[in-house]
């Protein structure tokens, strides 16, 4: 009778945890269900976004993009495939954030000389600097312009203090409160250190909080350019 | 044998199927370009298109426009300012845009005498351009650093703004640069020893299309002045005018296209 009751309570198990994978299987199938797939909080003004911006899918039907990559494993084909959704790349950024006058465009780092920097962090791509569902604007650290401009040389110089003290100094937590990465916003550089924005504004700013720079200059497009 | 003991071989049974034997069409595999070109071959033929362009944008507008009062900045992308980029912008700004496009393409612009020093060349890439300098003729190599198929083509003075410019500009670590030197070098970067031939065409239509959007851009920072030039089928040579973005390309297209063809049926020039 004891074992009856085991075997029983077995079954029910079993078959509420095959209901309960199902379940869950068709609620991230859904698109009501990309909230439980977000592996956090999206980036300020990135909340009203559809994942499928971002997210698109990948090429072909889950049965043959198994077999390429099942294939590829084998070494019966030369390259996989993509599983469900495609990498995010930085050409789904510049859809929207497409502009000129950049003032450290991305590229710029997939140079040779730029290999320090690429060590350091992914710098030639916009994930980087700027990690999707962490809630925050940039999720680089404020300081990483010490990597670059370390041998930093202005003639004339015409601030207060100095780059030159600065960087002697090593203060790279200043370089932020003057200079604007992009260049997207209508900042006007201060000439002193004390007209300059504070670090905590600074940030904030690099979080989620208001824009220190002023408004921007190119307001991303609300629908992908492709 | 009981039938829980088949489950496993069963659900092998039925995986196998799905993965391999009533397979669907097989996605495009990576290795299925029917030609390929050298990947040398395809960027000597991108470097002369490059030359044209830019040669072409030198000499016959920012050469005879500023004389009509067309100015031409480093800073001409900045929203007050009314100007074109200077030639090595304009290589610049059309690299950006190649770049951002679908192909994995590199180009660069170099010195180990830049006025800006990010520009500087360093390591294999410095070794390489003393190369390039005293032969006056393109080097091609895999730079260890990112792995990449690396062609790099002499940079030469060929207009006298290039030398008077670089000589005068405050930042500029050199000041005594002649006509027809070696300024620096054009940086071609390719992930693979070879091109398909599809791939080929494809860049040469990137490239081009990158100098037309920056040849845009800057009739599009210029024109808004009063008195500024008259955009159509005009040269500034000519008329206090500038050509459009297609009658450039148009004559970019017709100087390069003859010896772009060659480059890519002769192979090496």
């Amino acid at each position: 009778m004891r074992r009856l009751l085991a075997s029983s309570l077995r079954r029910r198990a079993y078959g509420g945890g095959l209901v309960a994978i199902l379940g869950i299987l068709v609620l991230l199938r859904l698109p009501v269900g990309g909230w439980i797939q977000a592996p956090g909080p999206a980036t300020p003004g990135h909340g009203e976004m559809r994942c499928a911006q971002c997210h698109e899918r990948a090429e072909g039907s889950l049965r043959q993009q198994l077999q390429a990559t099942v294939q590829h494993a084998l070494g019966m084909r030369e390259t996989g495939a993509d599983i469900g959704h495609r990498p995010v790349g930085d050409r789904v950024c510049i859809d929207c954030h497409d502009r000129p006058n950049d003032r450290h465009p991305t590229v710029r780092f997939r140079e040779a000389r730029f290999a320090l920097a690429r060590a350091e962090r992914p710098v030639q791509r916009c994930t980087g600097c700027h990690l999707e569902h962490q809630g925050v604007r940039v999720t680089a650290p404020s300081v990483v312009c010490q990597t670059c401009h370390g041998d930093l040389d202005v003639r004339d110089d015409p601030v207060e203090p100095t780059h030159a003290d600065l960087v002697a100094r090593e203060d790279w937590t200043t370089c932020l409160r003057c200079h604007d990465f992009h260049g997207n916003h209508t900042h006007v550089v201060a000439e002193s250190l004390a007209d300059a924005i504070s670090v905590d504004a600074v940030l904030e700013h690099l979080g989620s909080g208001p824009r220190a720079y002023g408004p921007v200059t190119h307001e991303a497009r609300s629908t992908p350019q492709r | 044998m009981t039938p829980s003991s088949l489950i496993a071989p069963l659900s092998l049974g039925v995986v196998g199927v799905y993965l391999f034997v009533t397979a669907p069409p097989p996605l495009p595999d990576g290795s299925e370009a029917s030609s390929t070109f050298p990947v040398e071959t395809v960027l000597t033929m991108l470097a002369h298109e490059n030359d044209v362009a830019r040669t072409l944008y030198t000499k016959e507008i920012v050469g005879q426009a500023k004389p009509r009062g067309v100015e031409f900045r480093e800073d001409w992308r900045e929203p007050d300012v009314y100007a074109g980029p200077l030639p090595a912008l304009f290589l610049r700004a059309s690299a950006e845009r190649v770049a951002r496009s679908e192909h994995p393409l590199g180009l660069f612009l170099g010195s180990d005498m830049p006025i800006e020093s990010s520009n500087r060349f360093d390591a294999r890439q410095m070794e390489v351009f003393a190369e390039v300098r005293a032969s006056r003729e393109p080097r091609f190599f895999v730079d260890e650093r990112t792995g990449l198929h690396t062609a790099m083509f002499p940079d030469f003075a060929g207009a006298p703004a290039c030398v008077s410019c670089h000589n005068e500009h405050p930042d500029s670590p050199k000041t005594d640069w002649e006509l027809g030197d070696v300024m620096g070098a054009t940086t071609w970067t390719w992930p693979d020893a070879t091109v398909p031939t599809d791939t080929a065409l494809q860049l040469v239509a990137t490239l081009r299309g990158a100098f037309a959007a920056t040849y845009q851009e800057f009739l599009d920072d210029v024109t808004p002045l009063a008195g500024s030039p008259v955009v159509g089928a005009e040269w500034p040579r000519n008329a206090h005018a500038l050509p459009d973005a297609g009658v450039f390309m148009g004559r970019v297209a017709e100087t390069s296209s003859a010896e772009s063809l060659a480059l890519l049926l002769g192979g090496d020039r």
